[in-house]
């Protein structure tokens, strides 16, 4: 049994006549101790899948589903008392910006204390205590000096490991980390990969990891999913999508990466721009800026292909051994 | 302290450059002195690409604004086209200035919302050229083409643009003047992936076209891989690491540019693989640690290394400070 399942997750905003579809039917499965990224580009509904599934999608905004289902309740159905029980216990999330996310008014102690009262009975000294060994756990270092300290006192890498102690607080069993290294710098960002991943392993959690940064998801994920314009594009396991994508979409988008062109002097580029949510183009989203794309493109939109492994939403995927990728990055 | 180019045309020339800034401690102290950016020499040859990379709060962006005649630096030798811009004169600097030219971070930032495009690209030309309307709007018009946006677009306002077309029109406000320089100050990071490619393709195009120097600033070190000919690396104001391109990326030499060049992201890792070697975070530049700033975080630290600032020396045909570089490299 999967933990995490989901069928066709839609996220509507607008007025009904006029729906603007943030996100348009994501599958997923995800196993117990999975790591799965999401890429995709600005306004492709990544951060959107992330906030549906903690139940923080507010009025207007509509969640739909065919199922979504963690640890076999349907999380559509249940009562919102009932989702409070789980948001933050069995389910958590970090977010991008930490500074923004951490309230600048309590202190780090405080607000680490709060999830755990929620969630847990316990006396004054055992919920400090317990604060103090989360904070160790994520490496904050004098972490007896730090629990008192404010969020404008830390650092961005240090409030961030204040966010992944918060979200852990419980023992999640699903952690959603949307952009959770991109306000970093590169060092920093792979101290907190690491511990990410480390947490992760240790305690057997899934792992939702929502970027832009390609490379995060190789060094990271088992699985990845490539959205474009809300709609899911190909999913399957990272190797597989790195080396040779099926999905037009995600071809172009590896070859224009620098790391795909080593050796060239001009990069490959996918033209135009990413449809804003009022231009939804007809048919498959992608076809106006697909080199592929053909008269059946512009006016029926593809279902998901099963291949081994991968779901691929196009009508003429690539062939595998003919994708150029592989070749460009190993020369 | 120099590095030697082989080019003929030495377009900006540092020497020593310094920037520092008063920072208040409360009301009864006397305020601190912050170097943004201590003792950096470089030079950079028309039609080159000097890329800096380094963390937030290492001074690469504070250099960019010295380069781009936006602050004067505290001390130290800045020439630009062979002269020394703290002791030119008015006529030199209106000469000078014209010829440097930044782009900015976030295009939705760095454009006036309440100005069309026609305004935007008119402006420069109508305080410093002696063109008439027409012309400036042929140039104008021309300039559009040239960054690859149509000719429809000259009567629009930014918010009618996406990030990517919004970044192509700061690059024709800043070409407007055919300037030598561009100050590239993370250019390209706010835009997406597929959208980078094409601006990374019109940078490098223009470079091409009309002979343009880059100092292009970024925290991307893949991007910089591409794009660079000679790459800078800056940790807490100073140069660690200077040269060539290829021989930074092949073979880092110093400890942090080693540390740096690993902790990037990369495609072709294989899960699970050990990426940080750095701890701990970039100290307060407030409060550096004594001799080398790197001392605190560099995994072959001796005690001598806390004793003295180690100077930049020119190591294996590259520019490094590391006062035990011959023992570990």
């Amino acid at each position: 049994m999967a933990l995490l399942e989901i069928e066709n997750l839609r996220v509507m905003f607008g007025s009904a006549s006029r729906p603007l579809r943030a996100l348009d039917g994501l599958d997923l499965c995800m196993e117990q101790g999975e790591v799965v990224g999401i890429v995709g580009e600005s306004g492709s509904g990544k951060s959107t899948a992330g906030l549906a599934l903690m139940g923080l999608i507010d009025y207007p905004g509509r969640v739909t589903a065919r199922r979504m289902s963690f640890a076999d309740r349907d999380l559509l159905m249940m009562p919102e008392s009932e989702r409070q029980t789980l948001r933050g216990k069995d389910i958590a999330m970090i977010f991008q910006d930490p500074l923004a996310s951490l309230n600048p008014c309590f202190s780090i102690a405080y607000q680490l204390e709060e999830t755990l009262r929620v969630h847990q009975a316990g006396t004054r000294a055992e919920l400090r205590s317990q604060t103090l060994a989360l904070l160790r756990l994520v490496e904050i270092p004098d972490a007896e000096q730090r629990l008192d300290a404010y969020p404008h006192q830390l650092s961005g890498g240090m409030c961030q490991r204040v966010m992944l102690a918060m979200a852990i607080a419980c023992n999640p069993r699903l952690l959603i980390a949307d952009e959770p290294t991109t306000a970093l710098d590169v060092t920093v960002q792979a101290q907190m990969l690491e511990l990410l991943t480390g947490l992760q392993k240790q305690r057997g959690m899934a792992l939702l990891l929502i970027t832009h940064d390609l490379g995060v998801v190789a060094q990271v994920a088992h699985r990845v999913v490539v959205m474009y314009a809300g709609q899911v594009m190909e999913q399957g396991r990272v190797p597989d999508i790195f080396d040779a994508p099926r999905h037009p979409y995600t071809q172009a988008l590896l070859a224009s990466l620098p790391e795909y062109n080593v050796g060239r002097k001009r990069l490959a580029t996918i033209p135009g721009n990413v449809p804003s949510q009022h231009e939804r183009p007809q048919g498959c989203v992608l076809h106006p800026r697909c080199s592929n794309a053909q008269e059946i493109c512009q006016t029926l939109v593809p279902d998901p292909a099963e291949f081994p492994n991968a779901l691929v939403r196009c009508h003429f995927p690539l062939d595998k051994t003919v994708s150029p990728c592989k070749q460009n990055l190993t020369a | 302290m120099i590095m030697e180019t082989n080019s003929s045309q030495v377009l900006v020339e540092a020497n020593r450059v310094a920037k520092q800034y008063p920072v208040a401690q409360g009301w009864f102290k006397p305020p601190a002195s912050l170097y943004a950016v201590d003792g950096v020499s470089f030079r950079l040859a028309a039609g080159k690409t000097l890329a800096v990379v380094g963390e937030s709060g290492c001074g690469k962006s504070t250099l960019a604004r010295l380069v781009a005649m936006l602050e004067p630096p505290s001390s130290g030798d800045l020439k630009i086209d062979n002269i020394q811009i703290d002791q030119a004169s008015r006529s030199d600097l209106k000469r000078i200035r014209p010829m440097v030219q930044m782009v900015f971070q976030n295009p939705y930032a760095s454009l006036n919302p309440r100005k069309k495009v026609a305004a935007i690209l008119d402006e420069p030309l109508a305080i410093n050229t002696k063109l008439n309307k027409f012309e400036r709007k042929e140039t104008g018009l021309a300039m559009l083409a040239k960054v690859g946006l149509q000719a429809e677009h000259y009567s629009r306002y930014p918010h009618m643009f996406s990030g990517g077309q919004r970044q192509r029109i700061a690059i024709a406000r800043a070409l407007m003047l055919d300037p030598k320089l561009i100050v590239a100050d993370e250019a390209v990071s706010a835009l997406d992936v597929s959208i980078q490619a094409q601006v990374l393709n019109l940078f490098m195009d223009l470079q091409e076209s009309n002979g343009l120097a880059y100092l292009f600033i970024s925290h991307n070190l893949a991007v910089v891989e591409h794009i660079a000919d000679e790459v800078m690396v800056m940790y807490l104001g100073k140069i660690v690491e200077q040269g060539a391109k290829r021989h930074v990326f092949d073979e880092p030499l110093h400890p942090y540019t080693k540390a740096l060049l690993a902790s990037m992201p990369r495609l072709t890792a294989k899960f699970p693989q050990k990426r940080s070697m750095l701890h701990g975070e970039l100290p307060s530049p407030l409060n550096p640690p004594p001799g080398c700033p790197f001392s605190n975080r560099c995994p072959h630290k001796k005690d001598a290394c806390s004793a003295a600032k180690p100077a930049l020396q020119d190591f294996q045909g590259r520019w490094v400070a590391c006062s035990r570089i011959a023992e570990i490299a």
